[in-house]
C-alpha cells in the first residue's frame, strides 16, 4: 500500500471502523513507514487530549445534580396529578402513577452511577448497584488497573476443582463460567477466585504457561466497555481488544454477552490469541 | 463516567456555554424520562440519550438543523492531508503521555469550539464518546459517508489550528510551513525505507 492510500484509511483505522482485511494491509504498511505511524500517533494523541479536556471542562457539580433530581421529583408529581384527573382512561393499563416512580428511579440510577464512579463521592453510596454500563476511556483505564491488581495478587484461590467453577461462580457473576482448559498452550491450572472489578463480581481464573502467569477473567460484558485506549484487532474471525498496563498485556473480548479478559506478562499477541480461543 | 457527565460534556461543546449546557441536559433527561418506552432494552443507552440531546439542541437553538460549515460542499483542499511533516508531528506530541504536548492540550477545547457545529459534534461523538460511525449517523440523521467526511474535515481543521498554536508557541519552527514540509518528509521516509531494504538484502 502507498502512503497516500494508507492516509485515506488511517482515520477509519484509528476509529476501529476498518474491515479486517484492510486492517492487516494498513498495519503492514505502518510497521515500515515512519511518516504514516507518526500521523497515526498524532491522531491518537488528539483523541486522547480531546477526551481528557472535554471532560475536564464540564464536570457536573453537586448543585447541578440537585437541580436534576428536583426536576425529576417535580415531573413525578406533575404526572401523578395528571393521573388523578382522568382515572377512568387508565383502567387495565399500566398507570402513570406506577410508571413515573419507576422512571424516576431509573433516572436517579443515572445520577447515582455518577457518584459511584467518582472516587471522592463513592464512600457516600455504599452497596449501590446499577446495571448501567459505565463507558468511557477513564473507566477503561480504571478497569485495566484493577485487572492488573488482581492479576498480581497471589492470595489463595476459592475454587481449585474445575468442575465446581460453574456452580460456584455463575450465580455471582451472572454469566456461565466454564473452565477454559488452555490445554493447547500447555497451561497449568492454579485455581479460581471471585473478585470485584469495577465493583462488579468477576471470575478470576489463574494459570501458568511456560512459567508465565496468565489470569483469565470472565464477567458480564454489560458492565464494561472494551473501547479505547484498547486497540481493536481481529484474530481468526474474532474481534479482540488489546493493550498494555504497567508492563502487563491485557486482551479482552465479548462473546454473546460474556466478557473475557486475559492479563499476562506474556506478549500482546499471546494474550490476544488466548482471549480469542475462549468461548 | 456517568450518563450525566457524558451529557454535560457533549452539551457543553454543542452550546459552548456552561449554563446553556445545564439547561440542555435537564431538558434532555426529562424528555428521556417521558420517552423511555421508546428505548430498546439492550441497545446503547448513552447513544440514545445523546440523540435526544442533539435533537433537543437543534429544536431549541437551531430550528433549521445544525449550523453548516461554509466549507460544506466539494472538498476545497483535497491534497492537504500531507501538510505536516513527521518531525513536526512528533514535536506536537508528548511521547510520555501519548497525548498532545501540555501547552497544546490546553488549547484543544478552544480549537474544537471554533469548528462549525456539524464538524464539532461529529468529532466529539467519535473522539470523545467513541461511538461507531453507525451510531453517529443515527444521532446526526445523516448517512455514514457524511459522518466520515465531517469527521475528516473537522479533525483536519482542528489539527491545523493546533499546528498554528504550536508555531505561535515556538514548539515547531517557522520553517515548518503548511504545505512546505510534506515533500521533504516524504523524501526522508523514502530514503530511510530504501536504506532499510538495502541493508536487509
Amino acid at each position: 500500500m502507498t502512503c497516500r492510500r494508507v492516509g485515506a484509511l488511517l482515520e477509519a483505522y484509528a476509529d476501529g471502523e476498518l474491515e479486517a482485511e484492510a486492517v492487516l494491509d494498513v498495519e503492514a504498511h505502518l510497521a515500515d513507514c515512519n511518516g504514516c505511524s507518526s500521523r497515526l500517533q498524532l491522531e491518537h494523541a488528539v483523541k486522547k487530549s480531546l477526551r481528557r479536556q472535554v471532560y475536564a471542562e464540564a464536570q457536573p457539580n453537586d448543585a447541578f445534580r440537585e437541580r436534576i433530581l428536583a426536576s425529576f421529583r417535580a415531573e413525578a408529581e406533575r404526572t401523578a396529578v395528571a393521573n388523578l384527573d382522568e382515572p377512568s382512561h387508565r383502567s387495565g393499563m399500566l398507570s402513570w402513577s406506577s410508571i413515573v416512580p419507576l422512571a424516576a428511579a431509573a433516572a436517579m440510577a443515572l445520577l447515582w452511577s455518577a457518584k459511584v464512579s467518582d472516587p471522592k463521592q463513592s464512600a457516600k453510596t455504599p452497596g449501590n448497584k446499577t446495571t448501567i454500563a459505565s463507558v468511557g476511556p477513564a473507566s477503561v483505564e480504571q478497569m485495566l488497573e484493577e485487572l492488573v491488581d488482581r492479576h498480581i495478587d497471589r492470595s489463595k484461590p476459592d475454587v481449585t476443582e474445575p468442575a465446581l467453577l460453574l456452580e460456584r461462580m455463575e450465580p455471582e457473576v451472572g454469566v456461565p463460567v466454564h473452565f477454559p482448559s488452555l490445554a493447547q498452550y500447555g497451561a497449568r491450572w492454579q485455581g479460581g477466585k471471585l473478585v470485584k472489578i469495577r465493583q462488579e463480581p468477576t471470575a478470576s481464573l489463574k494459570f501458568l504457561v511456560d512459567g508465565h502467569r496468565v489470569t483469565v477473567y470472565v464477567f458480564n460484558s454489560e458492565h464494561f466497555a472494551l473501547g479505547s485506549p484498547l486497540k481493536r484487532r481481529v484474530i481468526g474471525d474474532e474481534p479482540v481488544y488489546t493493550g498494555w498496563k504497567r508492563g502487563y498485556s491485557i486482551a479482552t473480548a465479548d462473546r454473546h454477552g460474556i466478557g473475557y479478559a486475559v492479563a499476562t506478562d506474556l506478549g500482546e499477541d499471546e494474550g490476544a490469541e488466548i482471549v480469542a480461543s475462549l468461548h | 463516567m456517568s450518563h450525566l457527565s457524558t451529557l454535560l460534556a457533549v452539551g457543553s461543546r454543542l452550546t459552548r456555554s456552561a449554563s446553556e449546557a445545564e439547561d440542555l441536559v435537564q431538558d434532555t433527561l426529562l424528555k428521556a424520562l417521558r420517552a423511555q418506552e421508546h428505548f430498546t432494552p439492550g441497545s446503547n443507552m448513552r447513544a440514545w440519550l445523546l440523540r435526544i440531546l442533539t435533537n433537543t439542541f437543534i429544536n431549541r437553538y437551531r430550528r433549521g438543523g445544525l449550523e453548516r460549515s461554509v466549507l460544506d460542499g466539494p472538498d476545497a483542499d483535497p491534497l492537504a492531508d500531507g501538510w505536516i511533516g513527521a518531525s513536526t508531528m512528533e514535536a506536537m506530541r508528548d511521547p510520555e503521555s501519548r497525548a498532545m504536548r501540555a501547552l497544546l492540550e490546553k488549547e484543544i477545547v478552544a480549537a474544537l469550539d471554533e469548528l462549525p457545529e456539524e464538524f464539532r459534534l461529529a468529532v466529539v461523538l467519535s473522539d470523545v464518546e467513541e461511538l461507531s460511525y453507525k451510531e453517529i449517523s443515527e444521532i446526526m440523521g445523516c448517512p455514514i459517508g457524511t459522518v466520515m467526511s465531517r469527521l475528516h474535515r473537522g479533525r483536519r481543521l482542528l489539527k491545523r489550528r493546533l499546528f498554528e498554536h504550536a508555531r505561535t508557541l515556538g514548539i515547531v519552527g517557522p520553517e515548518d510551513e503548511v504545505g512546505g514540509a510534506p515533500e521533504r518528509a516524504r523524501a526522508v521516509v523514502e530514503l530511510s525505507s530504501y536504506r532499510k531494504k538495502a541493508s536487509n538484502s
